[in-house]
């Protein structure tokens, strides 16, 4: 841009104020006026206002949706960790950790924090349980957020893409794979029920055997993440601890092909508080059996824990 | 960008409880606030990082919120303290960075003065008047001023109150790093 003229002077120095609206009507008049009489202002201020149509450019590119899912969920990492007691700080800014499959871990950090904080007070009254390391928490049903809602319906587009993926080792006889059973809710029923009677029992080999082999099991208060027979077992051995009773309240089924059923179910489980009374906690489970040469098997196992109902007066 | 009176009343309801508001705040914000930190403290890993620390001091501050400025202006002000602050550190670089994910791309610049490097100048315009180099060689106030007043509409006053400085010297911050951008960028057309 060419020198400031000294009668440009007084004008210079407003003119990116003019451009921000700084100015009071009075002085935004004077400045106008000047450059609409004066050729050097008038490009210098054309020249100034390029400046933010490029800077606007700039901001206005898209965000990539890994970063953003990336920073979310080592958000709600941090949140999670704060809830859990660590004080604030001790948590150093956290690189988030590979993209998990987000049909398994639908977060929404904000309810998971307060997840979190329920499952801390769950916790005090528990038997002490290997310490917690990733811990995948989903918010119960009443705390549905747009993001969790996304999340879902994220989750029910990539249960319906797998519809026709190869099952691997524990998919079913192919002659198997006629028109399905009439009744998915009575085979999901059937099944937790088992899973209920045994885990209640404090029977590790009996739970760990509704299993399939290749089965992925996701328990917040058990520290995480279990894929396998072997390490599932190991979570198994932590939850089901008697006097800890659990309770299937309610379900919904439905076929996702054939061989898989995906299952929502509501549990109630209650176990003694430090006071000696019972603590009643509210426990959401997604689920996708699969049927397999030995009948139905989870495949998928998530288990969310909500809040505690409120003491009644 | 945004409507004021929308983020204030997720914050509000934030305040009140409503821990949903949360999630909507990080989505119709975490994208500006990226964008912004990426050229404040020039590495993508660190204004990740930025965001996450911006969003956590502002769920923990939720139960003290009070309505009494513009949403963006408060977020906008926590992201500026604690980037200026980054990049004070030596390198500005976090000492928790991964090695997986450790890269130099010689992209780190920090300056003091509020002059911009002959050098960097010369680097800018030589890369091809960009306007994401041109804007790498401003101070970092000058930076902060520019985008806050320009991009995010902010008003001097609120990035004075940001940048723990006079309206005045924003004026000032914002018209040198005008002038220095449209010389930069546009110098080849003279």
């Amino acid at each position: 841009m060419n020198p400031i003229a000294e009668r440009c002077a007084p004008f210079d120095d407003d003119l990116s104020a003019l451009l921000d609206g700084q100015l009071d009507a009075e002085r935004a008049a004077e400045v106008r006026a000047h450059a609409a009489s004066c050729r050097d202002c008038a490009q210098r201020l054309a020249a100034l206002r390029g400046v933010d149509a490029a800077l606007r450019s700039v901001a206005a590119g898209p965000l990539d949706a890994t970063r953003s899912e990336r920073m979310r969920s080592a958000l709600a990492a941090r949140l999670r960790d704060e809830a859990n007691g660590a004080p604030p700080g001790a948590s150093p800014l956290r690189r988030t950790p590979p993209r998990q499959r987000r049909w398994l871990a639908p977060v929404g950090f904000a309810a998971a924090a307060a997840a979190a904080a329920a499952l801390f007070l769950v916790m005090r009254t528990q038997p002490p349980v290997a310490p917690p390391a990733e811990r995948v928490v989903v918010a119960s049903a009443e705390r549905v957020t747009p993001k969790l809602r996304a999340d879902a319906e994220a989750a029910a587009r990539e249960l319906t893409a797998h519809r026709d993926a190869p099952l691997g080792a524990s998919a079913p006889p192919s002659d198997d794979a006629a028109a399905p059973p009439s009744d998915a809710a009575a085979i999901a029923r059937d099944l937790d029920e088992r899973f209920g009677a045994a885990c209640n029992a404090g029977d590790v080999a009996a739970v760990t055997a509704l299993y399939a082999d290749d089965a992925t099991a996701i328990f917040p208060m058990e520290g995480g993440v279990a894929h396998g027979k072997a390490e599932i077992g190991k979570l198994v051995a932590l939850a089901c601890q008697p006097p800890s009773v659990g309770q299937l309240e309610q379900l919904a089924a439905r076929f996702l092909t054939p061989s898989h059923i995906s299952v929502i179910g509501q549990w109630k489980q209650t176990f003694p508080g430090p006071d000696g009374k019972p603590v009643v906690m509210a426990v959401r489970t997604s689920e996708v059996l699969v049927r397999t040469a030995a009948g139905w098997r989870f495949l998928v196992d998530h288990a969310s824990v909500g809040a505690p109902p409120p003491a009644k007066p | 960008m945004h409507d004021g009176d929308d983020d204030v009343r997720l914050m509000l309801a934030l305040r009140a409880g409503d821990e949903s508001a949360f999630d909507e705040l990080f989505a119709r914000w975490s994208g500006p606030l990226l964008r912004y930190l990426e050229r404040i403290v020039r590495d993508a890993a660190s204004a990740e990082e930025l965001v996450q620390e911006t969003f956590l001091r502002l769920y923990r501050a939720r139960e003290r919120y009070q309505p009494d400025a513009r949403f963006s202006t408060w977020l906008y002000t926590i992201a500026t303290r604690l980037a200026l602050n980054e990049l004070r550190r030596p390198r500005h670089r976090s000492p928790h960075r991964s090695t997986d994910q450790e890269e130099d791309d010689g992209s780190v610049l920090v300056l003091a003065s509020d002059t911009p490097r002959a050098d960097d100048v010369a680097h800018a315009r030589r890369v091809g008047d960009s306007v994401e180099q041109a804007l790498a060689t401003l101070p970092e106030r000058q930076r902060v001023a520019l985008w806050l007043s320009a991009v995010e509409g902010l008003s001097y006053a609120e990035v004075a109150a940001s940048l723990e400085t006079s309206e005045k010297s924003v004026k000032a911050l914002v018209h040198r790093a005008r002038c220095a951008l449209a010389e930069l960028i546009g110098g080849d057309e003279r």
